[in-house]
């Protein structure tokens, strides 16, 4: 009777261990196919700095015709222009002071009065247009999300530009670019991801990354961090 | 079931810890891996969207074409100008490019013409009164987007059709290359009716009235031309032959009959008459017997000008104080003021493209500067077409609505790609009251 209980026993304990390979095998066939397949990209969505350029000025009157404001080309930030800088190079002699001379320096007084003085009478032109609350250089009046890549994305968007009468129905898909932000700003390894179909689009998308060149150096999360541009029409 | 260390023992079924976490994971979807691992990065990737884009002109070079000499300067210089008078492209100074270029004929080599910053490169070969074109682009290979042989009266009719073709091939819709411009010509003598090819390359005077012929308008199948006439010591409406000849005269009531526009269909003239006392807006069909008075009203109504669909007359009128926009039913009735701005706009023109809903108008602006604008009339917005450059007045639509032409104060027809700004003068002679007439028949 203890032998048929005992035989019972290891019998089950086989089925056990039948049905614990088994179970193994279907959860790593299921992690294989579960990895195996397409998934859609992770797009984190981020609210980027709104920022109104407030230009100092009266404000147009409502009732008068508009006027054409051009748009701001970009250029690449000043230090890119630094490739032949040399930190180790001797620092340029100072000048020796010359001697003054009094009717050269009483001429030149003469001169500069003058032009002051014309500079008050001139009236310019065209009176500076803007809001009364703004200023010189501009008024940021709302700061949300990431105030880096807000700016990443100006650059870009000065550069970005589209072939004139392009007709809507060539591009149907926007195109897709990545490129790599070095420590120094410099954007690298550009990369057309995504074609929309339309070589002016993708050359378009492509090129805002290439003319832009260089934009501030990046905060540490992300220096040499990939970084995907969208660009719909 | 009991518990074992590392894993789960369920009536001799063991589970192992890694197989648990693995199930867990199944569950909460975190197996998913991150978008850059598919494209081989190794952190989270931002996203950057723009759009908006900005716009600019395509880069085209146009080398010299093979074949006859007088010929491909000819058509070289055509086709430079078609394409340049679309404000679409920047057409590339020949001087720029390397002997290899030049003499490459019909081949086309990508690598080389990038290289001079071209995005499209335009060939011809003029023999025996045909030309033989293609279009490469340079991001698409070496293969021609467009090869045909084109045959025409003239060499530049030729040219003309090959422009049509490329602009339908960059934009979808074809060029208006091959029509032509009605203008009240003033020279030494009376105003004349003259018409221009839209690049300005011919010119021909239509009327010979020796008396001030004024505010042409071209038929909308552009075989006729309705004009106001002096010839009779009264404004009157005459309509003449596009080609030429003699001018019937349509309208001859005492006082004003000027300022005729086509309906679309081409049966019906809105015009301004002033028989009965005020200047009032008539329509009258094209053999002279009015059908109806449009406005009734003590300020004077002017300038109309039908929508494409024919169903609206947009026209001017001071019934409100100083001139401004007003649209009605093409019946009459049921005016609206769409100008808010400006004290004084006048001379306004349907966009004949039933999709845009516009209205191109002559505005004075604070300064007392005429220039040209685009009133968007669903939206009520205003966008300025030139500014800065002497005064521009009268616009007039190109028959696809893409172009708009004015006369300026810097002399002369000129032309302009609202979209991109891009302005050309098309004619230097001394004109008024521009009117584009339709596309040439293909």
């Amino acid at each position: 009777m203890a032998r048929q209980g005992n035989r019972r026993a290891s019998g089950r304990g086989f089925q056990g261990l039948l049905i614990t390979l088994a179970l193994h095998g279907g959860l790593f066939a299921a992690i294989a196919v579960a990895n195996n397949r397409e998934q859609p990209p992770l797009v984190i969505s981020r609210d980027f700095v709104m920022a109104e350029m407030v230009k100092l000025g009266k404000p147009r009157d409502k009732f008068w015709l508009p006027r054409i404001t051009q748009p701001q080309r970009s250029t690449a930030p000043p230090d890119s222009l630094k490739v032949a800088e040399d930190p180790n190079a001797r620092a340029a002699p100072k000048e020796a002071p010359r001697p003054d001379d009094p009717t050269i320096s009483k001429n030149l007084k003469r001169a500069l009065d003058r032009a002051r003085k014309l500079e008050q009478l001139a009236v310019p032109e065209e009176a500076d247009e803007g809001s009364l609350t703004g200023s010189k250089l501009g008024t940021s009046n709302t700061e949300t999300g990431d105030q880096y890549l807000a700016e990443v994305k100006g650059l870009l968007m000065q550069n970005y530009a589209l072939p004139a009468g392009m007709a809507p129905g060539l591009v149907t898909t926007p195109p897709e670019i990545r490129f790599r932000l070095g420590e120094d700003g410099t954007l690298s390894d550009i990369e057309l991801v995504k074609s929309s179909g339309n070589s002016f689009a993708d050359d378009a998308c492509v090129g805002a990354a290439q003319q832009t060149r260089k934009v501030s150096p990046p905060p540490p999360k992300y220096r040499n961090h990939g970084i995907g541009v969208e660009c719909d029409k | 079931m009991r518990q074992v260390a590392g894993g789960l023992f369920l009536d001799g079924v063991s589970l192992s810890g890694a197989a648990l976490t693995a199930f867990a994971l199944i569950g909460s979807g975190a197996y998913a891996r991150p978008a850059l691992a598919q494209t081989g990065g190794d952190e989270d990737l931002p996203v950057i969207r723009l759009s908006g884009a900005g716009i600019e002109l395509l880069r085209i070079g146009v080398p010299r074409p093979e074949g006859d000499t007088t010929s491909t300067v000819t058509a070289g210089d055509t086709l430079s100008k078609d394409l340049d008078v679309t404000g679409l492209f920047q057409v590339l100074d020949p001087a720029s490019f390397p002997a290899a270029l030049q003499s490459e004929g019909l081949g086309f080599s990508s690598p080389l013409w990038t290289q001079v910053g071209a995005q499209a490169v335009v060939k011809m070969r003029v023999a025996g009164g045909q030309i033989e074109a293609r279009l490469y682009v340079t991001a698409r290979g070496d293969t021609a987007q467009l090869s045909k042989v084109y045959r025409g009266a003239d060499v530049r009719d030729a040219v003309h059709d090959f422009a049509n073709d490329i602009v339908k091939s960059f934009t979808g819709q074809a060029g208006v290359f091959g029509s032509r411009i009605a203008i009240a010509m003033s020279g030494k003598g009376a105003h004349e009716i003259a018409t221009v090819d839209m690049d300005g390359g011919r010119t021909a005077v239509v009327t010979k009235m020796a008396s001030d012929c004024l505010l042409p308008a071209f038929s909308p199948g552009g075989g006729e031309i309705a004009f106001t006439s002096y010839l009779r010591n009264n404004p009157d409406l005459y309509i003449v032959s596009a080609g030429g000849g003699r001018a019937r005269r349509v309208s001859k009531q005492p006082g004003l009959n000027t300022g005729a526009a086509w309906s679309p269909d081409g049966h019906t003239l809105a015009l301004t008459m002033s028989y009965e006392g005020n200047a009032e807006l008539y329509r009258i069909n094209t053999e002279g017997g009015t059908q109806a008075r449009l406005t009734s009203n003590p300020a004077i109504d002017s300038s109309p000008s039908f929508s494409p669909d024919g169903g609206q007359i947009a026209f001017v009128s001071n019934r409100q104080g100083s001139p401004q926009i007003f649209v009605m039913s093409a019946g009459g009735g049921g005016a609206k003021r769409v100008t808010f701005q400006g004290k004084y706009n006048q001379t306004p023109r349907f966009n004949p493209r039933a999709d845009r809903s516009q209205i191109a108008f002559t505005g004075r602006d604070e300064r007392g500067v005429f220039d040209v604008f685009i009133l968007d009339v669903k939206s009520g917005k205003i966008d300025r077409v030139t500014q800065g450059k002497g005064s521009n007045l009268d616009p007039t639509w190109s028959p696809d609505g893409r172009l708009i032409a004015y006369v300026s104060s810097r002399g002369g027809l000129w032309v302009q790609n609202p979209e991109t700004h891009h302005e050309v003068q098309i004619w230097r002679g001394s004109g008024s009251s521009p009117s584009w007439g339709p596309a040439p028949r293909r």
